[in-house]
């Protein structure tokens, strides 16, 4: 069952714009990718694990993630918009692969930093984003709230695991984090954007239509709270400030970030819908 | 298949208080040590095989077995704890490693195949034998005798699985997953054996306990037994999954080399001539 979970006969969608149903599909599409690729994460990571009760308490996590795709799927059931319940976007798939090579060299620090904080903290960022009932619908906001819960916990549960691992070898957990924080956060702030690469055309969604004034939201609004989550997350762990200020300041690099997001200037207007960046458009398009 | 635990013994059956001697104490430790450690292992193996797996539907499917692993071991621990004996990492057969190492082996070269074969196949038919055998009416130590049919119950439902998930990948690569079944045959069913077949020279050396004079009051383990029942398992497994009887036939006979001479002889080749003769039937017919 890997098609787009069309719509079925019972639905009961609040009277919203198609532009909203839309860019709910393009959201919720992207959040069971992100939650198939955090199954994957936190399974491959079980045989790291140092104990047998952080080995169950991985494995539930995983299940947890599962339960997440059933409840995203039957929102998308309920409210009629088609649901993609596979890894489409590649930047999933990339930070997958990064996953797995830290996996491969035995680095659960690296594995943790990927998973429980950067994804964990990007998927807080969206659910609660989408947990504001005023913004979107009383039953998206009541899905989305109830897996912010969860993910709270899992990030709850990273912080610990790492702050452990910072008593033992606080080097060690520093490099995987400049490593991981490299590898990882461009993949994830480029996924702050209504553009994409595959997505829409699975979903058969007008890429150029999607615009985040459907949620009372803005890519720049969404970005600037995504760095603020980030940045708490790595103070609430503890980290060298000297290494987490620096790797902070690397982030004006992206492609997606302005300065003024990291407060280096003055926030400029709200963006404004982007064009979709199917495989045929050229980078320029896709900024 | 919904094999119910055979001889399982129901909450409404009365007992005689059963008196459990130093001995059988040690033997159930030894054994339930073993126990819990080859649900640590299906642990791992699951969860590393959800990375494989080629759908959503099936991965989470197998993040669900991973976690039924894990309630077994806390199953398994609240029975020793509740019956006071240890869980004795020392107890634990050195055999264990080797085969999730090669369980590990498979994963990494991306063979599904390999993996099925021997977690939901071979594993778990050495996990079934072991539970039938403590579930089995003759069984008078109620509380072991009912958490074994309760394991009991999820392993049979893990191999079934395992059959059809087998016979789906036969469906399109039957000659790969047989090359499969040859490789992990003669890596793990060797270690599965040595360590039935050595548990009672292990219990000796390491517990200075011999397991056949062990007062078991009424209780009918008898290790001896599990060798064959595991055994018949396996073999009854490879007839299941409709694998070709010539490649099958051929496994089951290299099996007689594994009762080496000057061990004490069980019966094992003759048992083995026996499935092979009584296969020979249905495998003519099948011709």
């Amino acid at each position: 069952m890997e098609q787009a979970a069309q719509v079925s006969a019972e639905t009961i969608a609040p009277q919203r714009s198609q532009g909203y149903y839309n860019l709910l599909s393009y959201i919720v599409s992207n959040a069971i990718a992100g939650e198939i690729m955090a199954i994957e994460n936190y399974s491959e990571m079980v045989q790291l694990m140092p104990t047998v009760a952080e080995k169950i308490e991985t494995a539930h996590q995983a299940k947890e993630e599962c339960k997440h795709i059933l409840l995203l799927s039957k929102l998308g059931r309920k409210l009629d918009f088609a649901v993609q319940k596979r890894i489409v976007e590649p930047q999933w798939n990339n930070i997958r692969k990064h996953f797995s090579t830290a996996v491969g060299k035995g680095d659960l620090a690296a594995c943790l930093i990927i998973q429980d904080l950067m994804t964990e903290t990007m998927a807080i960022m969206l659910y609660r984003t989408l947990g504001k009932e005023v913004d979107t619908d009383s039953q998206t906001a009541t899905t989305a709230s109830s897996i912010l819960v969860d993910e709270l916990e899992h990030l709850g549960i990273g912080i610990a695991r790492i702050q452990k691992l910072l008593e033992k070898d606080a080097d060690m957990v520093h490099d995987a984090l400049v490593w991981a924080h490299h590898r990882v956060m461009p993949e994830l702030f480029s996924m702050i954007s209504t553009s994409c690469h595959f997505l829409c055309d699975e979903l058969n969604v007008d890429c150029g239509s999607l615009t985040l004034g459907d949620i009372r939201n803005d890519i720049e609004s969404l970005r600037v709270e995504a760095l603020e989550q980030y940045i708490d997350t790595l103070d609430k762990v503890g980290f060298d400030q000297t290494v987490t200020n620096a790797l902070i300041a690397s982030m004006a690099s992206y492609r997606e970030m302005d300065r003024h997001v990291l407060g280096l200037s003055r926030a400029g207007s709200p963006g404004a819908a982007v064009a979709c960046c199917g495989p045929g458009s050229s980078k320029s398009d896709c900024s | 298949m919904q094999e119910q635990a055979s001889g399982s013994v129901s909450p409404e059956v009365r007992f005689e208080p059963f008196q459990r001697g130093e001995g059988y104490m040690k033997l159930l430790s030894f054994v339930v040590s073993n126990a819990r450690r080859g649900e640590i292992m299906a642990v791992d193996n699951y969860s590393e095989m959800v990375a494989l797996m080629p759908d959503t539907e099936s991965k989470i499917a197998t993040v669900h077995q991973a976690n039924e692993e894990c309630k077994h071991i806390l199953l398994l621990e609240k029975l020793a704890a509740h019956l006071g004996f240890e869980i004795d990492d020392s107890m634990v057969e050195p055999q264990w490693a080797n085969v999730r190492a090669h369980f590990h082996e498979a994963a990494k070269k991306k063979n599904l195949a390999g993996c099925l074969i021997i977690q939901d196949l071979m594993v778990e038919s050495l996990a079934i034998g072991l539970y039938k055998l403590f579930s089995s009416a003759s069984n008078g130590d109620f509380e072991t005798n009912r958490i074994a049919a309760n394991l009991l119950k999820d392993e049979l439902e893990h191999l079934d699985l395992g059959v059809h998930r087998i016979q789906a990948l036969m469906a399109k690569d039957s000659e790969a997953v047989h090359d499969s079944l040859t490789w992990a045959h003669h890596r793990v069913m060797p270690n599965l054996f040595e360590m039935v077949y050595e548990s009672c020279n292990f219990l000796c050396k390491t517990q200075d306990l011999d397991c056949d004079t062990v007062d078991k009051g009424s209780v009918a383990i008898d290790l001896n037994a599990l060798k064959v029942a595991s055994l018949e398992h396996y073999v009854d497994m490879l007839f299941q999954a409709k694998f070709d009887l010539d490649v099958t036939n051929q496994l089951i006979a290299s099996m007689t080399s594994y009762e080496v001479p000057g061990r004490a002889n069980l019966g094992l080749g003759d048992c083995l001539r026996d499935f092979l003769s009584a296969q020979s039937k249905p495998a003519a017919g099948n011709a």
